[in-house]
């Protein structure tokens, strides 16, 4: 049992915002009374006095006035850096001792001290980022490390712009950063996405690729976190006792974590989620603190995606089998060899010219020998859809997972990729598998996966 | 605590204003030129109003005494529309500060400004605001010498055409 003392105060410093610390630090205290009228009147002019003269240095005393952004902006910027040292002080107690003991100007010369020193901090959780770095092909996460934090390190500016944030992250995290702003968001940022680098680097890159594939083929165009997606991978396979370093969820695993959690009620399934989240990080051998407390910490959250998960019969998309997609095909299908220019256009001329469909038929059974020579007929035949399904009838099954691979229906690039007959044929041929049985569609479909036309 | 919360001494700022800008009646005296208390207050509610107009704020004495002390030579004001005429250079200064994109100082904008009205506009505040401040502003805009005019440039090159044709 861990109790720990806290000091009595008047102010509740669950109210004061991260962002505009200084603030809510004199609201608090105003509306408590713990700052005189008199006081509170004393520190907006000090900090009216402080804009003047940051917005001369500003101008260089070129200039009398500004645009009221830039004033907002320097202003902005004056009261963040003096909420960034009170920040930096024991407690609110010793915060509003310095408020009411200090020259505002004083603070802000203190801050900017303090800026600094977290700048370095920054820099060290960035190096350590990069040293940890996980190898993916996820573009949101690559152009994050390598170039996102460029613009911070280069142009943040401490005496203006403190609170911007001047970086391009697009890469989420599982604990997004919020309330924070300037220097401290990056911080808090780059510390959060050690600690993601730091779980992933227990697990191999290339696993990690396939668990990442498995969630979603084109994964590395997406802005989802890969680390969430491992923890979860990482916790099915400690449900089921399975090994954890392959990270893999069979159908099978599936079914069995489907029976193992379904019974259970919310709190119920985070408690056991939490079970083996600590088991996990036993087997792990994970030392770090910090990084427990931010993997616990997002448990919540994965509760209720697993819970969706049971609800809606998708567990298969919060423990995600693994997928490679460059696993190559096994069957090679060779279409084999067109007959001569000549005589297909005579056998396209003859074929067209026929007035009844039971003599296309007989054209196609005598003198059609290859799959090639077929597909272009089926293209050039301008057959009816009654007539095509009849052509289909007449081939194998791998030779319609050779069509269908060589013919998927995407309607939005049809127009662009396929000429008016082969989207003609597309649709004929997606209108005759749509009324084949279930079980040989599948295994058609089937087929076009691991087949490869050469 | 919002930033327009922090404005409220404006009393005593506007006063200290007022008796800035009535010092400067003892130099323009000598051009019989002279503000009476009541003018100068307008001058500086004229400002205000300007600033908050053109989304500005300002700290310190502000530019009234400047443009006061730099028009006190112009041949073109007289004591009849000197008030009037202050209260409208105040008012085009601050809209061109914008304009410029605070790319220029105060005392080159104020420089300019007096240079086109004695120059080329003769006493026009029309022409200096409508012509003269909106092609400098443009060519400040565009990088170029707050000068240039290719208006002018145009007319010397017809100028040296008819040369070469004599």
């Amino acid at each position: 049992m861990s109790n720990s003392i806290k000091k009595q105060t008047v102010i509740d410093v669950d109210k004061l915002s991260g962002e505009f610390y200084f603030q809510s630090l004199l609201q608090e205290a105003y509306v408590k009374g713990t700052l005189s009228t008199k006081e509170s009147e004393r520190v907006q002019l000090e900090c009216l006095k402080l804009l003047a003269d940051c917005t001369e240095r500003f101008t260089r005393g070129k200039s009398s006035s500004v645009r009221v952004e830039i004033a907002q902006g320097i202003m902005a910027s004056n009261l963040f850096t003096i909420g960034i040292y009170l920040k930096s002080l024991p407690d609110v107690e010793a915060a509003l001792f310095h408020i009411e003991n200090e020259p505002i100007e004083k603070l802000y010369e203190y801050g900017l001290q303090v800026l600094k020193r977290k700048i370095n901090v920054a820099k060290y959780f960035f190096n350590r980022v990069c040293k940890t770095k996980l190898k993916t092909a996820n573009q949101a996460y690559n152009i994050t490390i390598d170039h996102g934090f460029k613009p911070f390190f280069d142009n943040y500016e401490i005496n203006f712009h403190a609170h911007e944030i001047p970086s391009d992250i697009d890469y989420q995290l599982i604990h997004p950063v919020t309330d924070l702003a300037g220097v401290e968001f990056v911080i808090k940022y780059l510390e959060n996405l050690y600690y993601e680098n730091l779980f992933c680097s227990y697990f191999d890159a290339d696993i990690i690729d396939e668990v990442m594939s498995g969630y979603d083929e084109a994964y590395k165009d997406l802005l989802d976190n890969i680390c969430a997606q491992v923890f979860q991978n990482a916790l099915g396979c400690q449900l089921l006792s399975a090994p954890l370093p392959p990270l893999d969820i069979s159908l099978v695993n599936l079914n069995a974590l489907d029976k193992k959690l379904k019974s259970d009620h919310q709190a119920e399934l985070h408690k056991q989620l939490k079970t083996a989240a600590q088991e996990l990080i036993a087997d792990l051998k994970l030392t770090n603190q910090s990084l427990k407390k931010y993997l616990l910490a997002s448990l919540p959250k994965i509760t209720v995606t697993v819970y969706q998960g049971l609800a809606t019969h998708s567990l298969n998309k919060v423990f995600v089998p693994r997928y490679n997609p460059n696993i190559k095909p096994i069957v090679h299908y060779n279409m084999g060899i067109k007959m001569p220019d000549k005589a297909y256009r005579a056998l396209v001329t003859e074929f067209l010219s026929c007035r009844f469909f039971e003599d296309k038929l007989a054209i196609i059974k005598e003198q059609i020998k290859t799959l090639a020579d077929m597909e272009d007929l089926l293209i050039a035949g301008e057959l009816e859809s009654t007539e095509a399904a009849m052509v289909f009838d007449l081939l194998e099954d791998i030779e319609l997972a050779v069509l269908t691979k060589r013919y998927p229906l995407h309607p939005a690039i049809d127009a662009i990729d396929y000429s008016a007959s082969e989207v003609r044929m597309q649709q004929n041929l997606d209108a005759y598998l749509r009324i084949l049985p279930r079980e040989r569609l599948a295994q058609i479909l089937g087929m076009t996966t691991t087949i490869e036309v050469v | 605590m919002s930033f327009e919360l922090m404005l409220f001494d404006n009393y005593m700022i506007e006063k200290q204003a007022v008796s800035e800008v009535l010092l400067c009646n003892n130099i323009t005296a000598d051009y019989s030129l002279v503000l009476s208390e009541e003018q100068a207050l307008e001058l500086v509610e004229t400002r205000s109003y300007s600033l908050k107009n053109v989304g500005r704020v300002e700290f310190g004495g502000g530019i009234i005494e400047k443009v006061i002390l730099t028009f006190a030579d112009t041949p073109y004001i007289s004591q009849y529309h000197y008030a009037e005429f202050l209260n409208e250079l105040v008012e085009i200064f601050y809209y061109f500060k914008n304009e410029t994109l605070d790319l220029m100082s105060d005392d080159d904008l104020i420089g300019y400004m007096k240079k086109y009205f004695d120059g080329v506009c003769q006493g026009s505040l029309d022409q200096l605001k409508f012509r003269e401040l909106e092609r400098m502003a443009k060519n400040v805009r565009l990088g170029l010498d707050p000068d240039y005019n290719d208006l002018y440039d145009s007319e010397k090159l017809m100028e040296a055409e008819d040369d070469d044709e004599q």
